[in-house]
């Protein structure tokens, strides 16, 4: 019985290896042998460089290597596994099981007041410039979440000392905790269960709010009809978002597998124009425009569904709502958890720029002037919307 | 490279074997030559720098495993010759290994700063200097012949299945089988399977271990409060990650030597079921506790000497064994507890005694002198060794219980209640008795099978997979 384990093992080891895998090896291999028997200009390519790319080639183009990794996290589930250790991250089932990741410990003030430093420059620019300035402050997953006893959980401690010292120094802000329990709203419908992003219904819900806590400090007009939920059609794809957590846990590592996704998009006509730096501008309708249906393919592992919404990232994105011309100039200053407010946002607004100047190589791109873009644009408001770590 | 990695599974070891078995299949000089430049690049894998240090310690040995034959064994030229290579092989490792710990040892102890540098260490020089060391005294000893062809040393020497993480063999022991060998089926399929039980071991339960061990000695090197309870369940979960680990990569290394044709001795054999610290040290690591006995405790007098003798003897095996784990002053002190446990047992005659009804207190205390020893041996420094014993017996003013214990606890109590029975001979046993059973052999191989998938897995996953031999 041991030929029948090795024949099995064989057997398992090239239908990994069949196809891409392979073909990949060998080209590498070649490369190789042809720079060391002088064929290709020596001193370019050497063993190290080898032995990445048959290290890259392993980890990433072995058949079934995403079946593999939903067996690992099924095999995780029943050991009772609640922390996941990867290479580069640590995502924690918590008691409900929907996964979270970036748990912080409590902040001293110094950190606190970091956090407020840009928020507060932000809100100095909006002034000088005459725009009304609204900072959105959004909870992060864990806020509603119990981890487990060995894993430190102060996000919902850090979201009230931000939230204390923005009401301190006079900021506008909206504090969308509160809002969210207001309302009722349990984690499992403001969030995925497998990423950390909220989701498009709580993307509707903040957009409205916001205009609504802009008409009140600051008397801004806008379509109301036009953000009503019953404005609305909502496509539900079921099982088809396998969020950034569960993309390093895998799969079957909690009992929810992958996120329901919807869709949700206008019933009454739109118009928009939308335009990113480096690419041609998208003119039409609100799903033709402002989502990208690219990233609708249901592939677990592969495709980011959340960016359906906005596209993704970019420093710079402007939206004309061809509808509304005279509506409001509105700049939000954003991050991902922008990616499923500011296709809604734009409905009420004329023209919608949306910024992300989070620091690091993502987005692409440098981080755009604010001081002069803003200065130059002179919006009617400003709002600053980000996960509040 | 690692056996437990992608790289290994999928590229080298199916390469090896085909052109060693198919290409190469009637020319024995030629697979040997394969096999060593194999070897070597495994070894340049990893470590491409080091490569020459391996090449030139198996050049200097061989030359002095013909100058032994040259001169005469038992000679007094050759045991000079012996001398020189032995002085050579622990130069090498000196350099390497200890010189850095020496400085700061010098400047502790004399009060002047001598700064030496640290060198980078060459994985696997501990194993592959012991190796060579054997190579030359068993040659003298009469107990294998001088190898003419350096690349026959080289591959004794430099074999990648034991080269870096070991069993440490002996030459006696492959000396016929280096050029006689003989692959069989039997060999070759049952290789394969001990190869595969090996990688289950060191990746879905030594990998998931060490997640949990290396948090709690990270925290006490750190010195932040741990409770008794959690500092006990991290030195219980390095227990059982060192030994799935060590124990693994000895069976995948012994599976592998037997898909070649080499037999290499057994390195474990259940050393937790011990009942006294004497026959953990004959169950644990046995190729390294036969070396450091037949090259340096028997060649010392071994016990066959006075009292005060057998103490020195002892003394100089345990604390040479402390620091071939590593250049710290853990592994001395790691050596020297068991250097004093051994002696306790020896001059007491504990480890003759036999009384069944105490089995389990003497089980109890091999066990907690065991765990002791490891935390010692896996603490980065005596300070963080006397942290963590302080906080696992409540001298630290710390809490029983807390949070982390209830919550790794929770975590990991189903794969540690796993560890814990494959500690133990019980599958073995049941093996026994259903030899011969189809069922038995089929669900085996079933079982085998699906471990090694689930393996592979873990490795596609990008799982966490430590290589806890840097220091050797």
């Amino acid at each position: 019985m041991d030929v029948l384990l090795f024949l099995s093992a064989v057997l398992f080891t090239a239908v990994l290896l069949w196809g891409n895998a392979f073909s990949a090896l060998a080209e590498e291999t070649g490369t190789l042998l042809k720079y060391k028997v002088g064929m290709l200009p020596r001193g370019e390519y050497g063993l190290a460089d080898y032995r990445e790319a048959v290290e890259s080639i392993l980890q990433n183009k072995l058949q079934y290597r995403f079946s593999l990794v939903s067996l690992n996290s099924l095999r995780e589930n029943l050991l009772g596994t609640r922390i996941v250790v990867t290479t580069d991250t640590t995502v924690v089932k918590a008691d409900s099981g929907n996964l979270l990741g970036d748990l912080r410990s409590e902040y001293d003030e110094e950190t606190v007041a970091s956090r407020l430093a840009p928020i507060e420059a932000l809100e100095r620019l909006a002034e000088q410039n005459g725009a009304g300035f609204l900072c959105c402050l959004v909870p992060t997953k864990p806020v509603y979440e119990t981890a487990t006893p060995n894993v430190i959980n102060a996000n919902g401690v850090n979201y009230d000392l931000i939230l204390a010292e923005t009401v301190k120094r006079g900021i506008p802000y909206l504090d969308f905790r509160s809002l969210f329990e207001e309302q009722g709203l349990s984690v499992g419908e403001l969030f995925f269960y497998t990423d950390h992003h909220w989701r498009p219904a709580a993307g509707l819900l903040a957009a409205r709010t916001i205009c609504g806590e802009l008409s009140e400090r600051y008397g801004f007009v806008y379509p109301e009809k036009d953000l009503d939920p019953a404005q609305f059609r909502v496509q539900t794809y079921k099982d088809h978002f396998l969020g950034s957590y569960g993309k390093k846990t895998g799969l079957l590592f909690t009992q929810y597998g992958a996120d329901d996704f919807d869709l949700i998009t206008p019933l009454f006509p739109t118009d928009f124009q939308a335009e990113v730096a480096g690419q041609p501008p998208r003119r039409g309708e609100f799903e033709d425009s402002l989502l990208d249906s690219v990233y609708l393919r249901k592939d677990y592992y592969e495709a980011n569904t959340y960016v359906v919404y906005s596209g993704g990232d970019f420093r710079l994105q402007r939206i004309d709502n061809l509808l509304h011309p005279d509506g409001a100039k509105i700049l939000i200053v954003r991050d991902s958890a922008g990616c499923v407010v500011t296709p809604f946002l734009a409905l009420a607004a004329g023209e919608l720029h949306v910024v992300d100047d989070r620091e690091g190589s993502y987005p692409a791109g440098a981080p755009i002037d604010l001081e002069s873009y803003i200065s130059e644009l002179r919006p009617d408001y400003v709002v600053y919307l980000k996960f509040t770590y | 490279m690692l056996f437990s990695s992608l790289p290994f599974l999928f590229f080298f070891l199916p390469v090896v074997l085909a052109v060693y078995y198919l290409l190469l299949r009637k020319n024995r000089p030629l697979q040997n030559v394969f096999l060593f430049l194999a070897s070597l690049f495994f070894y340049a894998w990893g470590e491409p720098r080091f490569v020459l240090v391996l090449m030139l310690s198996i050049a200097v040995n061989w030359m002095a495993g013909l100058a032994i034959v040259r001169f005469g064994r038992r000679t007094r030229l050759a045991r000079f010759l012996v001398a020189l290579d032995v002085i050579f092989n622990l130069s090498f490792l000196f350099v390497y290994k200890y010189l850095g710990f020496m400085g700061r040892v010098f400047t502790r102890l004399s009060g002047c700063e001598l700064s030496l540098p640290a060198l980078a260490l060459p994985i696997g020089i501990s194993f592959f200097t012991f190796q060579a060391i054997s190579y030359v005294v068993d040659i003298y000893r009469g107990k294998g012949e001088a190898q003419k062809n350096i690349l026959s040393v080289g591959l004794y020497i430099s074999f990648f299945p034991q080269l870096i993480a070991g069993p440490i063999v002996r030459y006696e022991t492959v000396a016929a089988e280096i050029q006689g060998r003989r692959e069989s089926a039997e060999d070759f399929f049952s290789g394969f399977s001990r190869f595969v039980e090996g990688l289950a071991k060191k990746v879905l339960l030594a990998n998931k271990l060490a997640i949990l061990a290396d948090t709690v000695f990270g925290a006490a090197a750190d010195g932040a409060p741990l409770s008794v309870l959690f500092s006990w369940l991290g030195a219980a979960a390095y227990a059982l990650q060192l030994f799935f680990d060590f124990s693994g990569y000895s069976d995948m290394a012994i599976g592998l030597g037997r898909m070649f044709g080499f037999h290499f001795l057994e390195n474990f054999n259940y050393p937790y079921i011990s009942t006294s610290i004497s026959e953990f040290w004959r169950r644990w690591h046995m190729s390294l506790g036969t070396w450091f006995r037949d090259y340096v405790f028997i060649p010392l007098g071994g016990s066959r000497v006075s009292r005060k003798r057998l103490l020195l003897n002892l003394f100089i095996v345990w604390v040479l064994t402390g620091l071939w784990h590593g250049a710290n002053y853990t592994y001395i002190v790691w050596g020297l507890l068991y250097f004093v446990l051994l002696v306790f047992e020896r001059f007491t005659g504990f480890d003759k005694k036999r009384k069944d009804s105490l089995r389990a207190l003497r089980w109890a205390y091999t066990m907690f002198f065991v765990i002791l020893g490891h935390v010692i041996f896996r603490s980065d420094s005596i300070g963080a060794a006397a942290c963590m014993l302080r906080s696992m017996f409540a001298l630290n003013g710390n809490a029983f219980s807390d949070g982390m214990f209830t919550g790794y606890f929770a975590q990991n109590v189903r794969l540690m209640i796993i560890g814990c029975l494959l500690s133990t001979p019980l599958f073995k046993r049941i093996g026994e008795r259903c030899a011969g059973s189809a069922v038995y052999a089929f669900a085996r191989a079933g079982l085998l099978f699906g471990l090694f998938v689930l393996s592979v897995a873990s490795l596609v996953s990008n799982a966490y997979n430590p290589f806890i031999y840097f220091n050797f």
